[in-house]
């Protein structure tokens, strides 16, 4: 068990001790929820800290935006282990923003990542995981039409852009998280793709 | 100390409930982990 999770368990019995009337379910959601605050919230703030060292915070939170906002509803793969995941994180995120200051992509070029990248979502999202699966196939639809969304507002933002390094920031970041949500990237990370479906299908028989 | 410690918990309680159900619908971890979901949580048909 990674520390996020070890915390997080204590903190929940701490709860559990001084809260009496919670249920095991609403405890194991506490518990989650816990996890899930301490395991984003510690590396963002490290990336941000590297961020504002290495003077790019500006373009540091363009690239975050971007790749966030896209993710929110494709999803994509995960790490394994929490001390693979930040050096990882660190890597795409100013991987993406030295890219794009370097790189100046035209109209031509920024269109054909988004188009590709549009195919990609429209085909694959949203990417989940065997620790998150989206079972609801609702839900799947739902998330399917807002990351197509988000490609297109994502696209226009760039094109508004067109010439400076924010365009291809926003280019790259699209790029970088439409790669993590393919099922070749899941199979090179060991991860399974579908988990969502694969429980609706199994309810189904 | 414990007229102080309730509340907190009943605090961290409600906002560790309400990132639990939003991030059924929405992918928080930007940051490429994720903490195992529990059954509960997971949203179906």
């Amino acid at each position: 068990m990674e520390f996020p999770e070890r915390l997080s368990e204590k903190l929940t019995a701490v709860i559990s001790e001084n809260l009496e009337d919670l249920s095991e379910r609403k405890l194991a959601e506490i518990n989650y929820g816990i996890a899930v605050f301490i395991t984003n919230s510690y590396k963002m703030l490290l990336i941000f800290f590297l961020a504002i060292l290495l003077n790019i915070f500006k373009d540091f939170l363009i690239a975050f935006i971007s790749f966030g906002a896209l993710r929110t509803f494709a999803s994509g793969v995960h790490a394994k282990g929490e001390w693979t995941c930040l050096p990882a994180s660190a890597l795409f995120f100013f991987g993406i923003v030295y890219s794009g200051m370097v790189i100046d992509l035209n109209i031509y070029v920024v269109s054909i990542i988004f188009a590709l990248c549009f195919s990609a979502v429209l085909r694959y999202a949203p990417a989940d995981t065997e620790e998150r699966p989206i079972a609801s196939r609702k839900l799947r639809k739902k998330l399917k039409v807002l990351s197509c969304f988000a490609v297109i507002a994502l696209y226009l933002a760039s094109a508004y852009n067109l010439g400076t390094s924010i365009s291809s920031i926003i280019a790259f970041a699209v790029l970088v998280e439409t790669i993590l949500i393919l099922p070749i990237t899941y199979k090179l990370a060991g991860s399974m793709y579908g988990v969502g479906i694969s429980i609706n299908n199994k309810r189904e028989v | 100390m414990k007229r102080f410690l309730k509340p907190l918990l009943v605090l961290i309680s409600t906002l560790a409930l309400f990132i639990a159900s939003t991030s059924t619908t929405a992918c928080y971890f930007w940051s490429l982990r994720e903490p195992k979901m529990p059954e509960s949580l997971i949203k179906r048909d």
